[in-house]
C-alpha cells in the first residue's frame, strides 16, 4: 500500500511537470488535445466503413460493434493518458544515455518511467468513449446491472496490467537493441489486434487473442459483459493477464542488470 | 559535402541493423493477423471481391502499406522543431552545408538500409506467405519508382511542417495533423474506395493518396493502374506537386530564417 501511494504522489508530480511544460506551447496544446481525439475515431470509422460497404463481422450488428468500438475508445484513451508520454521520453533517454541518471535515483527506475506517462492529449479520448458507450447503451436497450459493472472493472484493472507487461517487454527490447525507430509504432500496431472481436479470428489465432495474449481483454471481454454473453474463458484471459504481469517484472529485472548504458 | 552526410547517416543506419530484424518480425505476425481478418470477413460477405479487390488483392494492399511506410519514412519535422526547442538549431545552421540538403541527406542515406534489410526480407515472407498472382517485374519497378517519388513528397511535405516549428517552437501538433490526413485521406488503413463517392473526389484533388493508395494500387496492379499512361501520368502530377512544395519550403525557410531567434543554448 505505501508502494502504491508513493507511486501515486510521483505521477502526480509528474504530471504537473508534463502539464506546465505543455502548456507553454499554447497552440500545441489546444491542437494536439482536437487532434489526438480526432485519430482516436479512425477505428469507428474504420468499422463504419466495413460496414458501410460489406456484411460486417459475423455474429456483432453494427450497434454492437458501435459499443465494442465505444469501449475501445474509453480503454484507449485511459490507456494513453496514463501512460502516453513514455513513448516520447525513453526511447530518446536511452540512446543519448540519459537513462543512465533514472538509475541513480531513489525510486525504481521502472516506476520513474510510468510515473512519467501522463499524457494530457487523450483526454478527449475518455469522454468520446464515455458519450458513445452511453449511445450505443441506448441504442442496443441494455440495462447494467452491479455485476457488470463489476466486472467490467475488474477487466479493466486487469487490462492495464497486460498492457503494463506489453509495454515493458518493449521497453527491455529497447533496452537491448538501444535503438528501433519504429519499435513504438509495432506495438501500436501489436496492440491493435484487440480492435476487432474474437469472431474475426479462428483456430489458434483465436485461442492466443482470447487467452495466451489475451488482447480480448481490453474492449472484448467488457463489451461481452454488456451485451450478456460472457463466457467462462475470460478467467483463463485473467490469469494469463497477471502471468504475463509477473514474466515481464522478471524480463526487466534481467535486462536492467544487463543493462550497461550507450552514451555518455 | 552531401555525399559525405549520406555516408554518414548510412554508418548510422547501419549500426543499429538489429532492429530490422525485429521490425520485420513483427510486421510478419501482424501480416497473418490481417489474412485472418479479411479471410472472415471475405468469407462472411460470401463475396469474390469487395470494393473491386479480391482477398489476395486486400491483404497485399494493407501488407504493402507496412513497406511504403518504412520506405517513405523520415522525420525532418522533429529534428528542427527540437533543434528550434533544445537551441541546438542555431550551431547547426552555422555548419557548411544547408539544413534542407543535410535533413534530405540523413532521410534519403536510411534508405539503402530498409530497402536491403527490412522491404526485402518482409516481401520475400510475405511472398510466401500469400503468393502475389498480380506481381511482375514491371509491375515491382512501377511500385519502387511511385514509392521513391512519394518519398520525396513526404520529405517536403515534413520539412515544411519543420519550418512551421520556428513560429509554434514545438511541430508536434502539425505533425500529428500530418498524420491524420495522410492515414485517413492516404489510404493508410483503408483503400479510399471504401469512402463515400464525394470524399472520394475531394481526396482525388489532394496530394495525400500518392503516399499510401496511389502506390499500393500500382503494386497489386489494380485495374485502373495497369497501363504505361496512367503511369506516366502519375509520376507528371507527382513531380508537380513536388516542385510546387519545394518552392513553398524554399520560401517559408527563408521568410522563417530572417524572424528566428535561439531560444536556448
Amino acid at each position: 500500500m505505501k508502494y502504491i501511494i508513493k507511486y501515486l504522489s510521483l505521477y502526480i508530480e509528474y504530471s504537473k511537470i508534463i502539464f506546465a511544460r505543455g502548456t507553454e506551447f499554447k497552440t500545441d496544446f489546444v491542437l494536439g488535445i482536437c487532434i489526438n481525439l480526432i485519430s482516436t475515431l479512425f477505428t469507428p470509422l474504420f468499422q463504419f466503413l466495413i460496414y458501410h460497404n460489406t456484411r460486417g463481422y459475423p455474429g456483432w450488428t453494427f450497434d454492437e460493434i458501435i459499443l465494442f468500438q465505444s469501449i475501445l475508445l474509453f480503454w484507449n484513451g485511459i490507456i494513453l493518458t496514463l501512460f502516453g508520454s513514455i513513448r516520447y521520453r525513453i526511447t530518446p533517454m536511452i540512446i543519448y544515455g540519459h537513462f543512465e541518471l533514472f538509475l541513480l535515483k531513489p525510486y525504481p527506475a521502472l516506476l520513474l518511467i510510468f510515473a512519467g506517462g501522463f499524457n494530457y492529449y487523450s483526454i478527449g479520448t475518455i469522454l468520446a468513449g464515455i458519450i458513445l458507450s452511453i449511445y450505443a447503451l441506448i441504442k442496443l436497450n441494455l440495462i447494467i446491472g452491479f455485476i457488470q459493472i463489476l466486472l467490467f472493472w475488474t477487466f479493466f484493472f486487469i487490462g492495464i496490467l497486460f498492457y503494463l507487461s506489453i509495454m515493458i517487454f518493449f521497453l527491455c527490447i529497447s533496452f537491448i537493441l538501444i535503438y528501433i525507430f519504429n519499435l513504438f509504432e509495432i506495438k501500436d500496431r501489436l496492440i491493435s489486434l484487440a480492435h476487432f472481436p474474437a469472431e474475426i479470428y479462428s483456430g489458434l489465432f483465436k485461442t492466443i487473442y482470447l487467452i495466451f495474449f489475451p488482447l480480448a481483454i481490453w474492449t472484448y471481454y467488457p463489451s461481452q459483459t454488456f451485451l450478456g454473453k460472457l463466457n467462462i474463458i475470460s478467467i483463463y484471459a485473467c490469469i494469463s493477464s497477471i502471468l504475463m504481469f509477473i514474466l515481464s517484472l522478471i524480463a526487466w529485472n534481467f535486462t536492467i542488470k544487463k543493462y550497461t548504458g550507450a552514451g555518455g | 559535402m552531401f555525399f559525405d552526410s549520406v555516408i554518414i547517416n548510412l554508418k548510422i543506419s547501419l549500426f543499429y541493423c538489429k532492429s530490422f530484424v525485429i521490425s520485420v518480425s513483427l510486421n510478419v505476425v501482424i501480416f497473418i493477423f490481417n489474412i485472418i481478418i479479411f479471410k472472415s470477413i471475405y468469407s462472411y460477405n460470401q463475396s469474390q471481391t469487395i470494393v473491386g479487390y479480391s482477398f489476395s488483392q486486400m491483404v497485399w494492399y494493407i501488407g504493402s502499406t507496412f513497406f511504403i511506410s518504412r520506405l517513405i519514412y523520415c522525420n525532418p519535422e522533429n529534428s528542427i522543431s527540437e533543434g528550434i526547442i533544445s537551441g541546438e538549431l542555431a550551431l547547426r545552421l552555422l555548419k557548411p552545408i544547408g539544413l534542407l540538403k543535410w535533413e534530405y541527406a540523413k532521410a534519403i542515406s536510411s534508405k539503402p538500409v530498409v530497402f536491403t534489410t527490412e522491404f526485402l526480407p518482409t516481401f520475400v515472407i510475405f511472398i510466401y506467405i500469400i503468393p502475389p498472382d498480380f506481381l511482375s517485374i514491371i509491375v515491382f519497378i512501377k511500385f519502387i519508382i511511385i514509392s521513391a517519388l512519394s518519398f520525396h513528397l513526404f520529405f517536403l511535405i515534413n520539412f515544411f511542417i519543420g519550418t512551421l516549428a520556428f513560429d509554434f517552437k514545438s511541430a508536434r501538433a502539425f505533425t500529428d495533423i500530418k498524420n491524420i490526413l495522410i492515414v485517413l485521406l492516404g489510404g493508410a488503413f483503408l483503400p479510399i474506395d471504401f469512402f463515400p463517392k464525394t470524399v472520394q473526389k475531394i481526396i482525388f484533388y489532394l496530394p495525400f493518396k500518392f503516399f499510401y493508395y496511389v502506390p499500393s494500387n500500382f503494386f497489386i496492379n489494380k485495374e485502373g493502374y495497369q497501363g504505361i499512361s496512367v503511369f506516366i501520368e502519375t509520376i507528371v502530377i507527382m513531380l508537380i506537386w513536388i516542385v510546387l512544395i519545394l518552392l513553398l519550403c524554399t520560401f517559408l525557410w527563408k521568410l522563417m530564417l530572417k524572424r528566428f531567434c535561439s531560444a536556448g543554448g
